[in-house]
């Protein structure tokens, strides 16, 4: 349980985020400082991200949240001109560290994109790709993990005669859970989500979040939202983002009803002055 | 003047102009216009001198020539393209016969020079003559001159120490060398599938030059330092090089005459340019200007037998010819 | 606010709609118009061929009449010089007697075998070029590719058979031996490179980064090329006691043509290098970023992504531009007429010449009589070429078309 503070000075943030046990971090950030180019997108960050829980980013456009996620997973590596300092933690090791298997790596920490991107395959093709990748798997066995992976991402009754028809023909809900159950069928430790649900109609975006409540047991979730009402809903920990600097973090409850600072009150609410 | 009465004048300006243009050439004067010629490759460089000397005399007239082969001259001729045609060989009786369904007269046929054509082979090749027999059995697949099997090999030729294929290059079948090579050294017989043919005299060179173990033919002119041109013997007889006189007197087995085709009706006298450039043809100058070329000037006796047949012994618009 | 302007009179209203619908009409106009064009180039080929098929004689009575149908032109005939019925070709007539031998069959064999060595080249290099610039090079370095490949398309057809002609043929011919030992060495070289690239100590590695590897494998390959050429006359001593076209003929039978199909497929396959490249690259780029950051999520390496999402996602676009350059190889004239010694062989050996029927074309029309046999079966050759490429094009359209559609639902491009 996070202490509310009366003076909101950087040593204090330190200290409301070594709160959480070392041994319940999943992630944990060093001053991690990401420029692309001459602009900075994030300046010495420093946060911890709890295993088996929801943490949610949010922040105005251009704070640096979806940056922030993609360091997770190094996907920074595929563009050029990102210079990137600091350290970023994955269970006790150091993702950058020179021998560390990028693609292993991106296993553990699947991805959930803001548009759906299913691959233009069948649905069975899709959530297999990632299988297919790792080990060569007995067909029935493959059979088992794609039908675990499809009802864990609550599509599977909806699509199970249809499973070799392309998967471009499914709507656009349909396709964020079948992008979901393929990320899981790899069977990651963490998944990150990049505002899942913004392209979305609200049914779906309620499934989507139902999910995210599911999945909690046994993965840990980094969501990316524009939504504050999804994040107050969804999340146990919310990250506040602003201008690339971490503004306040803390327990969902405490930051949406009790913010430290004014600022965050501010985004929260929806004031602009 | 308002602007749409200018536009109507400048249009009737460039309208009238090139017809009184026209209407101001007479006839009768200096020799001025464009000499057309389609035909041989080989008298290509020859017509070329030609053309810069007549220049020299007629500053006005200009000699436009497209020389990809002989056998182009007795189409172009026949449809009118042009007037005047170069080939290094005789028109056969079938094109002859097509120009004259065209336009009811028989075409003009004039020798210019003499030519022969030399068989060479790389430089490094220790050969020195050939048989027509043996070129027979090297280039044909049908040995119409009596040869048993073909030739492949250098070693079958009698040179033991240089051995390997023999690498075959000849003109492309437009060509006038094509011709007189088939009906000559073939006699009348079909080419290997396997010949090389090139687009020009000098690619034959180039690519004889270039392979050891080539073989091909061009006209004398285009031999250079690079190829070795060969003596033929015919029959029993003497290994005869290509020289001037062995192809005057007719004992170079690949002599030949290189002659001009003129669309002239009977009856009718030579155009201005026409007749300007027979007449630089057929005089001392032109006839340098075949040596030069490295072809064979004609005896001075045939020169003056055909200056008097066309005529141009006269100055041009005297009587016909 | 501003005050409220007044809307266009209705006589401009009306000039305006005019000159909107006389410009649709001129623009139609001018699209039908090369519609039209190349209907009207068919419909020509069409009109001087049929008389062929007709039985009737032809225009000039004095052109010997040969039985042209369907057998004459395509299967093995018997003449009167040969013993066996064979395939000829030879238009050249000496006198009344001479009949001319009028089969297809050696141009179009010509033809495909120019092309399929061409493609051979080709495909490889292109669509390495077009995966290497869409996939893994640097933005940068792309931007200076493309102007480069582009000259490479400028260059006229008849400089690049001259100078495969004259310059490389005599060189390949030469060294034979270094030139084919680079068809083994230049793969095991780069895969050297690769080993040696993954091996290197960070700072290092970061220097010669793979999305600039367009550069620095530059001077590598070209160490390669020159080793082999080095090398040649010492390895021919070694393996083929000397001589190899000499062992060529007296071990495997096959004899060697200095202007020969190797030579072609080098030259051709360097002209229409550009055309694949450049709809490759097309194909390969228009496949949304999306799909390849999915699969990189998942934990799939670049080779992965490359083989399993990006290639196939772009493989229709991949198929069309292969096909567009074949329908280019095919009707290439000056590279073949020059590159080769246009012997009209049927052979399948690399080592061979060949005559194709666009370089037929080009050098026996001029002689052909207008209206005569010749003459129609050379426009024989080229309606053949004409509706050859028109089928390969038309295919290659349709084949796009399902692209851009199929391309339309992922909702991130076309």
């Amino acid at each position: 349980m996070l202490m509310a503070d009366a003076s909101p000075t950087p040593a204090t943030l330190h200290e409301i985020v070594r709160d959480i046990p070392s041994t319940d971090r999943c992630f944990e950030i060093e001053d991690l400082t990401i420029a692309y180019g001459d602009k900075t997108a994030l300046s010495g960050l420093s946060l911890h991200v709890p295993r088996h829980r929801v943490t949610a980013f949010i922040g105005p456009s251009g704070c640096g949240k979806s940056t922030l996620l993609r360091a997770f997973n190094r996907l920074h590596d595929l563009n050029e001109d990102v210079a990137r300092q600091g350290r970023i933690v994955l269970e006790g090791q150091e993702i950058h560290a020179p021998e560390v298997d990028v693609a292993d790596l991106r296993r553990r920490v699947g991805m959930v994109f803001q548009t759906p991107n299913p691959f233009p395959m069948s649905i069975y093709e899709n959530v297999a790709f990632g299988l297919r990748l790792q080990a060569a798997l007995p067909k029935r066995r493959r059979d088992e993990v794609i039908e675990w992976a499809l009802e864990s991402a609550a599509l599977w009754d909806e699509v199970k005669h249809r499973l070799h028809e392309s998967a471009l023909l499914l709507s656009g809900g349909q396709q964020q859970r079948l992008v979901i159950a393929r990320t899981l069928a790899v069977q990651p430790e963490v998944v990150l989500l990049d505002e899942p649900a913004s392209a979305l109609d609200p049914i779906s975006t309620l499934k989507i979040e139902e999910l995210i409540r599911n999945l909690k047991s046994h993965l840990t979730l980094v969501l990316v939202t524009h939504n504050m009402q999804q994040a107050a809903r969804v999340s146990d920990y919310t990250a506040f983002l602003e201008e690339g600097e971490l503004i306040e973090y803390g327990a969902t409850d405490t930051v949406f009803t009790n913010p430290r600072l004014a600022r965050t009150e501010n985004y929260i609410t929806g004031r602009t002055d | 003047m308002s602007i749409r009465c200018r536009t109507a004048l400048l249009l009737w300006i460039l309208l009238i102009w090139p017809v009184v243009g026209t209407m101001a050439q007479a006839p009768e004067g200096p020799v001025v216009g464009n000499l057309d010629s389609i035909g041989s490759d080989t008298m290509a460089g020859l017509m070329l001198r030609w053309g810069e000397r007549l220049e020299e005399r007629h500053p006005a007239v200009r000699l436009q020539m497209q020389a990809s082969g002989s056998s182009t001259a007795p189409a172009a001729l026949a449809e009118g393209t042009t007037r005047l045609g170069a080939m290094s060989r005789r028109m056969t009786t079938s094109e002859r016969e097509t120009f004259e369904a065209h336009h009811g007269y028989p075409p003009v046929e004039i020798p210019v020079a003499m030519d022969a054509l030399a068989v060479f082979v790389n430089r490094h090749n220790p050969l020195d003559e050939v048989s027509m027999k043996q070129l027979d059995a090297i280039f044909s697949d049908t040995h119409d001159c009596g040869a048993k099997r073909s030739i492949d090999r250098w070693e079958a030729l009698g040179t033991p120490d240089f051995a390997g294929p023999i690498d075959r290059h000849s003109r492309n079948s437009v060509s006038g060398s094509y011709g007189v090579f088939r009906r000559e050294a073939l006699c009348g017989g079909n080419f290997r599938v396997d010949v090389n043919e090139h687009p020009g005299s000098s690619a034959v060179v180039a690519a004889v030059a270039a392979t050891t173990g080539g073989i091909g033919y061009s006209g004398i002119g285009y031999v250079t330092v690079a190829v070795k041109p060969l003596a033929l013997r015919k029959g029993d007889g003497p290994a005869v090089s290509p020289s001037e006189r062995a192809t005057l007197s007719g004992e170079y087995p690949l002599s030949r005459t290189l002659y001009l085709y003129v669309n002239l009706p009977p009856g009718e006298r030579l155009p201005a340019t026409e007749h300007a450039f027979l007449d630089l043809v057929l005089s001392p100058e032109g006839q340098d200007g075949v040596r030069e070329s490295g072809f064979i000037p004609l005896p001075d006796m045939v020169i003056a037998a055909i200056r008097q047949a066309m005529g141009l012994n006269r100055p041009w618009g005297e009587g016909s010819s | 606010m501003i005050d409220r302007y007044p809307p266009p009179a209705p006589v401009r209203r009306r000039f305006r709609d005019l000159r909107d619908r006389l410009f649709t009409l001129l623009v139609g106009a001018c699209g039908i118009g090369v519609i039209l064009a190349v209907l009207a180039i068919g419909v020509f080929l069409f009109v001087e061929v049929v008389p062929l098929f007709g039985g009737d004689t032809p225009a000039s009575e004095t052109q010997a009449t040969t039985e042209i149908d369907f057998e004459s032109l395509w299967l093995p005939q018997q003449y009167p010089d040969y013993e066996t019925p064979r395939y000829r070709w030879q238009a050249n007539v000496l006198s009344e007697d001479d009949t001319p031998m009028f089969s297809l069959t050696p141009l179009a064999w010509g033809t495909l075998k120019a092309a399929a060595y061409a493609l051979l080249f080709a495909i490889p290099l292109a669509l390495g070029a077009a995966i290497h610039s869409a996939c893994f090079m640097s933005r940068r370095l792309r931007h200076r590719l493309k102007p480069a490949l582009e000259l490479m398309e400028a260059l006229p057809g008849v400089v690049i058979g001259f100078v495969a002609g004259l310059v490389l043929a005599p060189y390949v011919e030469r060294h034979l031996v270094g030139a084919l030992a680079l068809v083994l060495i230049l793969p095991l070289g780069l895969l050297v490179a690769g080993v040696v690239h993954s091996c290197l100590p960070a700072t290092l590695a970061r220097a010669l980064s793979l999305s600039r590897a367009g550069l620095w494998l530059i001077p590598w390959l070209a160490l390669l090329v020159a080793l082999a050429m080095v090398m040649s006359p010492y390895l021919e001593v070694v393996w083929f006691g000397g001589d190899m076209r000499a062992w060529l003929e007296q071990q495997l039978g096959l004899d060697y043509a200095m202007r020969n199909a190797m030579i072609v497929g080098l030259a051709m396959g360097f002209a229409i290098i550009p055309t694949i490249y450049a709809l490759a690259e097309e194909a390969l780029s228009g496949v949304p970023d999306s799909l390849s950051e999915g699969a990189q999520a998942l934990g799939a390496s670049r080779w992965q992504t490359l083989w399993n999402v990006i290639l196939p996602a772009a493989s229709p676009g991949i198929f069309s531009a292969v096909m567009i350059g074949a329908g280019r190889a095919v009707g290439e004239t000056m590279i073949v007429l020059m590159a080769t010694g246009n012997t009209a062989l049927m052979t399948l050996s690399p080592l061979d010449g060949m005559r194709s029927m666009a370089a037929n074309i080009a050098i026996e029309l001029p002689e052909a009589a207008a209206g005569g046999t010749h003459y129609r079966v050379l426009l024989l050759c080229a309606f053949l070429l004409f509706v050859f490429t028109f089928c390969v094009n038309t295919l290659a359209e349709i084949v796009r078309g399902r692209l851009s559609h199929r391309y339309r639902r992922l909702g991130g491009l076309a």
